[in-house]
């Protein structure tokens, strides 16, 4: 009996995964943003292919050349290929906030179950900690710990990840508190499972609706924040390519050569608009009172 | 008939011409417009946090200072003068004598009163404010260090000051026309007033009013010794007023408006183009900085100990193209910067030893060196802005070209400056502070234990060279010493490499006249400066 169980299981979260997708796949915003993503993380995964130029090789021939057939999005100041380098940099842009959506749910989920789950004295100090962190916008707090750090991928990834933790440790809080409350968790703890073996049966698969969906939202939020800190000087070094350094540096030729703000700036914000609409789309698709 | 005719007549026709006369006579000549009169507004991008002179080294202080103050000698400006070349001109002292030895300058004090502000209340300067001035300075002051090589001054009367030396010391008079060598009456070292609220001076107008974040107010002082060179009374303007507004986009906007006269403080030329196309009669005043990038290579870092990869690495930098492209103007570097156009090697000379890429070369020296594969290093570039980072970028891809890797990693300026104090670094590029002498440069980069000394350079035949320039009076005779020496350091040393010295903007708007900018804060050619109406 406990054999069937244990083999009926995988089946029906992939069943309800499937369910999931199919859902969004029938909903026509969630649609059309899951194929502007998959397009955009094609272009970014196979850059290497589909750029024609090395991103950091100047062509000093080609100084702010308008987009051309040789040059599709034109070159920057220094005659670099701006299509190469929207290509590069959303590369960096996605990496970023896929490990920053990674590491926020494992680290922010775990916290906040321990959180709701136990409550009493163990939900005081990590919630002091969390309301501590929230004082502070994400995008000061962002700023504040890559300018310490220093510019780099690794160092906004650390930066963005702090940030956006609070924000997950709260929300997985919240529904850990109302699914402790549940009968089948009380059951299991009269046969005796450990708070863990609970928290991992019970708690991460009816938690993991609202993680996608949370999930999606903070992979646009970290795209955005990385442009962000980048565009502020304490992001992605040079000389590699980051959408908001592109957008930094391209200010200053706006009148000039305003295809340097165009492509980077249209790039971002397909990018971030498909997450969030992907987001809304799964939130309306998981949302009991729409089923 | 006619020709009786016109004998009757002659007056007649000689009436064009007399009335021409009388116009020429009657009509006051272009050039007589009178320059006296108006009101001229500059930004300076932050307050003075007091008006002590002695307290501190901030522009903010010292360039409203020069507006109410004099130095001992000024430096002379003009149209035929460089934005970092000093002439010395007269100030506080009329004229000057130095001895052969240059061990005794004697100075004459010019018959000058201070500002009518009590408790000076307009007396006449006497020699007696000079020593107190830099007896105070001596004792304390941040310039302390301008006056090192001084042994002792006296005042033998009331309109003689000796300065005596403890060795010769060629930029003494460059020390004492220092942006920070004001000379104050003796009532502001007894306790005679504040100077930290109050500023007396015998500069071409009168503090009036301060108010921080609001506006720095002056008037005109009439007893201002100053004349132009047809013996017209200084200044010509009769108020000034300094905005302190520290929003660069503030500032822009408030030139565009016409609120400010006088753009003080750095501006880039795309924003230049910007300020064109909205104030179309706008003056674009362009000068070559007083700064310039500078390329550090450690010799702790092994490649780096090798005078033919340092001589590979500056064949490979296409400088001038990164003047043109990434700076839009200025000057190629040298071991003395462009600025100093009087005591830096000739331009032509600095683009053949510096501005004359060569990979082949570069990579022969290199696989002279041992390393025909080239080598990998960490390029530690301090964060000074968009346009400095690009220089780096440019150098990194000319050192890719002879197979060196240059690994940028971008660092706060403060955070830069110490570790390049304490050697912790492999390649590092700066922007170095301004100088106004070669001597600076060579003290500050090549003697052991030199504050920019940062890759510990102790060559006992430059430090030789380096102490004889500065006991050479003859002014020829230095010149060529001071050539002698970067050829030298070109030769023999490498390092750092001088890189560029950026373009410097200095817009005014259409009407102001006789605007000069000077390397030296105080704003010393604004006496000169007038409204054409």
């Amino acid at each position: 009996m406990t054999s069937l169980i244990q083999e009926a299981a995988p089946a029906r979260r992939t069943n309800r995964t499937l369910a999931i997708f199919k859902a969004l796949v029938r909903d026509p915003i969630g649609c059309t943003a899951l194929v502007i993503l998959a397009i955009v993380l094609a272009l970014a995964i196979f850059a290497p292919l589909v750029a024609q130029f090395d991103p950091l090789v100047q062509n000093r021939r080609a100084i702010l050349q308008p987009p051309s057939l040789t040059h599709w999005f034109g070159t920057d100041d220094i005659g670099r290929d701006v299509f190469s380098r929207v290509l590069y940099g959303t590369q960096v842009s996605l990496l970023v906030g896929l490990m920053v959506v990674i590491i926020t749910m494992v680290i922010g989920g775990l916290i906040g179950m321990i959180s709701g789950y136990f409550g009493g004295w163990v939900d005081v100090i990590i919630q002091r900690i969390v309301e501590a962190l929230d004082v502070l916008p994400s995008l000061v707090l962002s700023l504040f710990i890559a300018a310490m750090l220093g510019p780099s991928v690794r160092n906004v990834i650390i930066a963005v990840t702090l940030a956006q933790i609070p924000r997950f440790v709260r929300v997985v809080r919240s529904e850990t508190m109302k699914i402790r409350n549940n009968d089948f968790i009380a059951a299991s703890r009269v046969i005796g499972a450990s708070p863990l073996r609970i928290m991992l049966t019970h708690g991460v698969p009816n938690l993991m609706p609202t993680m996608l969906v949370l999930g999606s939202l903070v992979f646009g939020i970290a795209i955005m924040t990385e442009a962000a800190l980048s565009f502020l000087g304490v992001g992605t070094p040079p000389p590699n390519p980051s959408l908001g350094t592109m957008l930094s540096q391209g200010t200053r030729f706006i009148g000039q050569a305003p295809w340097l703000i165009v492509f980077p700036g249209l790039m971002l914000t397909i990018s971030v608009l498909a997450l969030n609409l992907i987001g809304d789309a799964l939130r309306d698709v998981l949302d009991p009172r729409n089923r | 008939m006619l020709k009786r005719l016109l004998a009757r007549y002659a007056f007649v026709t000689a009436l064009p011409a007399l009335a021409i006369a009388a116009a020429m006579v009657v009509a006051p000549p272009a050039m007589a417009q009178e320059k006296h009169g108006g009101k001229v507004v500059i930004n300076v991008h932050a307050d003075a946090p007091n008006f002590d002179p002695l307290a501190s080294t901030e522009f903010a202080v010292h360039s409203r200072l020069g507006l109410a103050m004099n130095r001992l000698v000024e430096w002379k400006t003009g149209d035929d003068i460089g934005y970092g070349q000093f002439v010395a001109k007269p100030g506080l002292a009329e004229s000057w004598e130095i001895s052969e030895d240059g061990l005794t300058y004697t100075f004459k004090i010019r018959d000058a009163v201070w500002q009518d502000i009590a408790p000076v209340s307009g007396r006449a300067v006497t020699a007696a404010d000079v020593v107190a001035t830099y007896d105070a300075i001596i004792a304390g002051g941040v310039q302390k260090g301008l006056l090192s090589t001084v042994d002792a001054i006296t005042a033998p009367d009331d309109k003689t000051v000796v300065i005596t030396l403890k060795r010769p010391n060629v930029v003494l008079l460059q020390n004492l026309a220092h942006q920070n060598m004001w000379i104050l009456p003796t009532e502001a070292f007894d306790g005679g007033y504040d100077r930290n609220v109050t500023v007396i001076g015998t500069g071409p107008w009168i503090l009036t009013g301060d108010e921080a974040g609001v506006a720095t107010h002056y008037v005109r002082n009439e007893n201002y010794f100053g004349k132009d060179e047809n013996g017209e009374q200084l200044p010509y303007v009769d108020e000034v007023e300094i905005l302190p507004i520290k929003d660069l986009n503030a500032r822009i906007m408030a030139f565009r408006s016409g609120q400010v006269d006088i753009w003080f403080g750095p501006l880039n030329l795309t924003q230049m183009e910007g300020l064109k196309q909205a104030v179309p009669d706008i003056q674009d005043v362009q000068t070559t900085a007083n700064t310039q990038s500078e390329l550090y290579l450690n010799p702790g870092f092994e490649p780096f100990a090798s005078l033919e990869v340092r001589q590979a690495m500056n064949l490979a930098l296409d400088r001038m193209g990164l003047g043109e492209v990434v700076r839009g103007g200025g000057g190629i570097g040298g071991v003395v910067g462009p600025a100093l156009n009087a005591q830096t090697l000739p331009e032509e000379e600095r683009i053949a030893l510096y501005g004359t890429p060569d990979h082949e070369k570069a990579k022969a020296l290199l696989a002279e060196a041992g390393y025909p594969e080239g080598f990998s290093f960490e390029f530690t570039v301090l964060n000074y802005g968009e346009e400095f980072v690009r220089e780096a970028e440019w150098i990194q891809q000319d050192l890719a070209e002879i197979g060196v890797t240059a690994e940028i990693k971008m660092i706060d300026p403060v955070a830069g400056q110490a570790m390049g104090k304490e050697g912790d670094f492999q390649a590092m590029f700066l922007m170095m502070s301004p100088f106004a002498e070669a001597d600076e440069y060579f003290t500050s980069h090549y003697l052991p234990g030199a504050v920019r000394n940062y890759t510990g350079i102790n060559d006992p035949t430059l430090t030789a060279m380096i102490e004889e320039q500065q006991g050479i009076v003859d002014v020829a005779k230095r010149q060529e010493k001071i050539w002698e020496i970067q050829r030298y350091v070109y030769q023999n040393i490498q390092n750092p490499l001088p890189i560029w010295a950026a373009v410097l903007l200095h817009p005014a708007q259409g009407d102001i006249r006789g605007w000069n900018p000077m390397i030296t804060q105080g704003f010393p050619s604004l006496s000169e400066v007038w409204i054409e109406r």
